[in-house]
């Protein structure tokens, strides 16, 4: 049971492709969607085959790491037949530098910004891809791994994980099972992680988009600008030990070395609490809030009297009789220790009569506590806005003592609790039952007896005859065969016992010869996945950054945007006049606005509207087209309806041409730039007067199209004024259609000021009905 | 276990009423407020009432420079929400922005967190407390010049140079389950300070902490690092923080310890990854206690706030020597234990990554690196109250040496401050022989005697309206502890000159 509870934090194996060993990653968060699934959003580990190996051995001959005896400052360069390769090698070792989060200024003066850097074009060419038995370096392995024999090298390499601060969305189904990932230190030997299963561990960081590894390590930093100025020579002698403070540098504010037992305390501060009864009784705007006698008495229990009681006792010198007095002060400050305000920083409003402390949970009025839950609805806890706009009398630090007390209220728990309904698509942990269905590259019928029979070929890792299950493996014209252990075995660490040259086969799809270093991660799940932005990555680990990333909008969906992170694809969506005409002769029961709208996933028959449109007589048409236009109904489009046919029957069918869209308005975001619906690829189409129009629309709206993304609008003052010289009526109409060639909107245009934050049109959608 | 003649600790706790006012910003993990809920909690447990209870002063620019550069001093006082646009390049220059913002009364929040730490130093060296307590500090990622992981000022350096007045040797306990980089690059090079911090390494903040980080220079091995994995359970972390720690003050013989207590290494933590109780992690203070130094007590991170307070609630209760009830008492902030409104916690069911063997490699190769360093000459590893002694000593024997000499009226005064203290506020009148109160334990006669003989200029001080033998505060300390060796007063300090 448990060991099927996946937890955030887990490192689990994913099932991406059935032929394709599993993938390592960690569980970050896991979300369950609206339709009930569970997605786990998880952060990439690489195997060594997923990573280029060029990249791979420069890694592997970084010279072994130094004991700690000589590991301050000396550094020796590796000996590789490239020289390119051998500066980018030392730039690993100093990849802390360049890495560490700690000294920001530093980062910008590390030699190379990008250690390790391999353009895999090109080296890929020049190198023979990269056998394990090739690699002789032994960094990154268990201190020890150079007195293992080869065999057991080569199952350690398997163990050995790049970390990546990638995400990606996978589906929790996928999940196979846990293992373990941790970083690899040096007092750990090859056994402790041989002798474990589903053990890996990693040192260095995997960047995926910069192909580069660096070492995840801080540094300490040496130097007078780092360290205190400490004498090594003695203590101060005596005449200096005078303290730099001036006095009094604290206030006392109680000390237990006095005559009065536990008991004397306790009865004292019923006492208290007693006064603050009756003084809030005597208190006209505490007896309004307080209704009953049982609610004044709980309020004038809480800490601040106590805290307010004890700072009494203090300065009655622990004199119960004089404390008394204290708590029922006569009108004079002369009888009263105004200093024992200052303990619980509350202030003493008037004396005379029994003493009252309020904190700000009883301070405030109702009618404030309401501004306070509107405010704190609006703005969440940004205390400074909820100030600003909401409570402009109230200081900020009691803003927040109230905050902290008003969590404790019923108010809270049940705004809390509309939250917590909210928060419920988050989980912590997640069932997953063990996958069971028999893998597709197994050879004949699942064999439940689970006796061992003999294969057709002895198996490709440990090359044993016998066992109770078969699995083709390698490329399919090779009829290779692996023993069901060592296919377990291959699933989870990626390699086979001893070195194949078909290791890779998956990654090329068992045609071509194997070949390392493409990025493997298949978006089979059709998810969405996101990616770190490179430019962040660097400083992607924060204190509670590195737990959280994706929750401060880190996490981007869809496609890499390098301006910088974005929420959503922007898109335009234009309705063409003929759909519009379309949609209005189209009857009730085809095409109803509200219901459509009501259920935005029932399906809308589009080309039925579309051919009812057509069926009707072109004069119908026209007179709606008029409608809809205002008789401003540009000449081409009249003679196209009224005499040729055909220009109907090309109505724009894009609605249609895009399954899984069910409404008409669904705009078509597929998130790939590439495939972006193009309006001028459908204008053609068109016939030819129809597309006329059609072009001359273009073109505004490739105006806008431009402008899209995120666009910030700045009215000056020239067009406010032409605003106000415009009708209610004419401003609607310019608001409906803002890309329509418009007496008013040309009147607008040139005097109006865009800014544009990135014209970068690659991510806009321009959706044509 | 040591003796303790006066029978129980004295406590120091600092505390000002404001800080938990201060406010790092929204959806920011770090929230003062729980130092707050601590208070409340030590108020309603009627622990406050076991302390001598402090307000400190802020710590003042000049106090605050002692370590940190004037420079970023300066842009920490001037910097406001209001006025950061003019700041762009020096925010990012000293690293204030995304984990560290900018919040109203930021610099206040700095000195307040400072001040107590301060002011708890100078009152161990004064010997006028066995154990002070400033939950406000341990804000252990503070650079000299650079704010880092929510630490602005380090209070935790500030108050070990304080410390480094009085003592030859100060050692820097980290349970935190981030690494303490701040206070060990502060120290990085000296030996008269060493680091020791247990914490979470790998793919974590901030990234530093590696076992083979040992200090450079002369403080070469005085930097000791544990790095530990995810899930680490009391169990495991007794083992290992038990033997360490032994070896640790068996090589290093310190004679004052700072231990910084952050939370986040509870089980449970927003943040954190390990799996540590209340027990576990209390016991890491119940075992420093026991070698009777002079013990500085600092908060830190943690940041489920709720086992925050409930963490240093309790530590205080061990501080204390006070057993407290798991029931937790009511107060301001009750509804924030629930559902069980418990004082203990439970630990998840989470996997242990520490194999054993893997700690038990982490610890060879650290006991390796300790025993490189030099034993620290005349001092033995004694028990305990030794060194309470020799240093109160020390005043006397100076004032034996050279009794011609005039010592200033802030001297005088520092030596009386023990007894009147608990007045200040009440001027004119000098009512301290209500100290009887304070030490009704047997005071051993002797030595008192001596020590009264030895400090004749006190007298004139002392001597009014005594109702019992003018007690003076060290010569009463003295007197708690019964053991000390007869020995010349002057031996002594000679001995920590000689260090």
């Amino acid at each position: 049971m448990a060991q099927n509870m996946y937890r955030v934090g887990d490192y689990v194996y994913f099932e991406i492709s059935s032929a394709a060993p599993f993938q390592v990653r960690r569980i970050e968060e896991l979300n369950k969607t609206s339709t009930g699934n569970v997605e786990a959003k998880v952060m990439c580990f690489y195997r060594r085959r997923d990573i280029s190996p060029a990249l791979l051995k420069i890694a592997d001959q970084l010279p072994p790491e130094k004991g700690e005896k000589e590991k301050e400052k000396e550094k020796e360069k590796p000996t590789t037949e490239n020289g390119g390769s051998e500066a980018a090698a030392a730039a690993v070792e100093e990849g802390g530098l360049s890495n560490g989060t700690t000294k920001r200024e530093e980062r910008d003066d590390s030699a190379s910004p990008t250690p390790m850097q391999v353009d895999e074009s090109t080296t890929e060419k020049e190198e023979p891809p990269a056998k394990p038995k090739d690699v002789d370096g032994n960094a990154g392995l268990p201190t020890g791994a150079d007195r293992i024999d080869v065999r057991e090298r080569h199952r350690l390499r398997q163990r050995e994980l790049f970390l990546s601060r990638q995400i990606e969305t996978l589906p929790a189904t996928h999940i196979r099972g846990k293992c373990v990932v941790t970083l690899l230190n040096e007092v750990e030997t090859p056994d402790s992680y041989l002798t474990r299963d589903d053990a890996f561990f990693y040192s260095l960081v995997y960047d995926p988009s910069a192909k580069t590894l660096l070492a995840d390590k801080g540094e300490i930093k040496v130097g007078s600008k780092y360290q205190a100025e400490i004498t090594q020579s003695d203590l101060l002698a005596d005449e200096q030990r005078t303290s730099d403070r001036p006095d009094p540098m604290e206030t006392l504010v109680f000390h237990p070395n006095h005559s009065l037992t536990d008991r004397d305390i306790d009865q004292f501060l019923i006492v208290a609490r007693a006064v603050g009864t009756f003084s809030r009784a005597l208190d006209t705007s505490s007896s309004v809030k307080l209704p009953s006698l049982h609610m004044t008495a709980a309020a004038a229990s809480r800490d601040v009297t106590l805290l307010h009681a004890m700072a009494l006792l203090h300065h009655a010198n622990y004199d119960l009789g004089q404390a008394m007095k204290y708590l029922v002060p006569p009108p004079s400050k002369q009888h009263y220790p105004l200093d024992a305000d200052k303990t619980t920083s509350h202030n003493t409003v008037s004396l005379g009569g029994p003493i009252l402390c309020r904190d700000q949970m009883e301070e405030w009025s109702a009618a404030e506590a309401n501004l306070f839950e509107e405010a704190i609805e609006k703005y969440g806890k940004d205390f400074n806005d909820i100030r600003q706009d909401f409570l402009p009398w109230k200081a900020l630090k009691d803003i927040v003592e109230y905050y902290y007390m008003w969590k404790t209220t019923d108010r809270y728990v049940q705004s809390k609790r509309v939250k917590a309904a909210e928060a419920e698509s988050r989980l912590k942990q997640v069932y997953i039952p063990n996958y069971n269905k028999p893998n597709p590259n197994l050879v004949g019928p699942p064999n439940p007896t689970g006796q061992p029979v003999k294969g057709t070929s002895p198996c490709e890792s440990c090359e044993t005859d016998m066992s109770p299950q078969w699995y083709a493996w390698g490329p399919a014209q090779m009829q290779m065969r692996l023993c069901a252990d060592c296919w377990t075995a291959w699933k989870k660490n990626g390699g086979l016992k001893r070195d194949h040259e078909w290791e890779t086969y998956d990654k090329t799809g068992g045609g071509s010869k194997p070949l390392g270093g493409t990025d493997f991660v298949q978006n089979a799940t059709g998810i969405t996945r996101g990616a770190t932005l490179p430019s962040q990555q660097s400083h992607s680990r924060s204190a509670f950054g590195s737990q959280q990333m994706g929750k401060s909008g880190r996490l981007v969906q869809g496609m890499p945007n390098p301006n910088g992170p974005k929420t959503r694809v922007a898109f335009f969506l234009h309705t063409t006049l003929m759909t519009r005409v379309a949609r209005r002769l189209a009857t009730r029961s085809l095409f109803n606005v509200r219901k459509s709208a009501r259920k935005p996933f029932l399906p809308i028959a589009a080309q039925a509207i579309k051919q009812n449109c057509q069926s009707r007589d072109p004069k119908e048409i026209l007179k709606v087209a008029k409608q809809i236009k205002g008789g401003r109904l540009p000449q081409g489009l009249i003679d196209a309806l009224s005499g040729v046919r055909p220009a109907v029957t090309s109505l724009p069918t894009a609605t249609t041409t895009s399954p899984g869209t069910a409404s008409l308005k669904r705009p078509v975001s597929n998130g790939d730039s590439k495939t972006t619906p193009q309006p001028p690829a459908k204008a053609p189409r068109q016939a030819a007067p129809v597309a006329m129009v059609a072009m001359a629309q273009q073109q505004m709206y490739s105006r806008w199209m431009a402008l899209t993304e995120d666009v910030l609008y700045l009215a000056n003052r020239s067009v406010k004024r032409i605003r106000r010289t415009l009708t209610n009526r004419q401003m609607r109409k310019v608001a409906r259609g803002p890309c329509k060639p418009n007496a008013v909107v040309t009147k607008l245009l040139p005097s109006v000021g865009f800014v544009a934050l990135a014209a970068n049109t690659n991510n806009n959608v321009v959706v044509v009905e | 276990m040591a003796v303790q003649t006066h029978g129980k600790t004295r406590i120091s706790y600092y505390y000002d009423g404001d800080v938990g006012n201060y406010y790092y910003g929204q959806g920011h993990p770090m929230k003062p407020h729980r130092i707050r809920m601590t208070h409340n909690l030590l108020l309603n447990y009627g622990l406050y009432r076991k302390m001598e209870v402090y307000r400190p002063q802020p710590a003042t620019f000049e106090e605050m420079t002692k370590y940190h550069s004037d420079e970023y001093m300066m842009f920490l006082r001037n910097i406001r929400p209001d006025n950061m646009g003019e700041y762009n390049k020096q925010m990012q220059r000293f690293n204030v922005g995304e984990d560290c913002p900018v919040f109203d009364g930021l610099f206040e929040f700095c000195q307040l967190s400072s001040g107590g730490s301060i002011a708890a130093a100078i009152k161990l060296n004064k010997k006028q407390a066995d154990i002070a307590i400033n939950w406000m500090g341990g804000l252990h990622h503070a650079k000299k010049s650079e704010a880092s992981g929510f630490c602005y000022s380090n209070d935790i350096v500030l108050s070990i140079l304080e410390l480094l007045k009085y003592h030859q040797r100060v050692l820097y306990v980290d349970i935190d389950i981030h690494h303490g980089d701040g206070v060990e690059e502060a120290f990085y090079t000296t030996d008269r300070v060493m680091t020791v911090s247990f914490h979470k390494y790998g793919e974590y903040f901030p990234g530093t902490g590696d076992l083979r980080d040992v200090g450079a220079g002369r403080g070469k091995n005085y930097a000791v690092n544990f790095p530990l994995r995810d899930g680490i359970d009391d169990e495991s972390y007794e083992q290992i923080f038990i033997p360490v720690m032994e070896k640790v003050m068996e090589s290093f013989q310190p004679s004052a310890i700072v231990l910084q207590c952050g939370a986040d290494s509870l089980t449970g933590d927003r943040l954190g990854c390990f799996n540590l109780t209340l027990k576990g992690h209390g016991k890491c203070v119940k075992f420093l206690k026991k070698y009777n130094l002079p013990l500085l007590m600092l908060g830190g991170g943690g940041y489920t706030i709720r086992n925050v307070a409930r963490c240093w609630t309790y530590e205080t209760a061990v501080a204390l020597d006070t057993e407290i009830a798991n029931e937790l008492p009511y107060n301001d902030y009750f509804e924030y234990y629930g559902p069980d409104f418990k004082l203990h916690i439970t630990p998840s069911n989470m996997t242990n990554q520490n194999t054993p063997d893997y700690l038990e490699k982490i610890q060879t190769r650290l006991f390796e690196n300790l025993r490189m360093i030099p034993h620290a000459p005349g001092v033995q590893m004694q028990p305990i109250p030794d060194d309470a002694i020799r240093n109160l000593n020390d005043d006397v024997a100076e004032d034996m040496i050279d009794p011609d000499k005039r010592i200033s009226i802030r001297d005088s005064d520092k030596m009386i401050e023990d007894d009147g203290e608990y007045y200040e506020g009440e001027e004119g009148e000098d009512r301290r022989n209500e100290e009887s109160h304070k030490r009704p334990a047997p005071v051993s006669p002797p030595t008192t005697d001596l020590d009264l003989v030895k400090k004749p200029k006190l007298e004139d001080k002392d001597g009014v309206d005594k109702t019992e033998p003018p007690v003076d505060a060290s010569a009463a300390s003295a007197a708690d502890s019964a053991d000390i060796p007869t020995e010349p007063e002057a031996a002594p300090a000679e001995k920590t000159a000689a260090d």
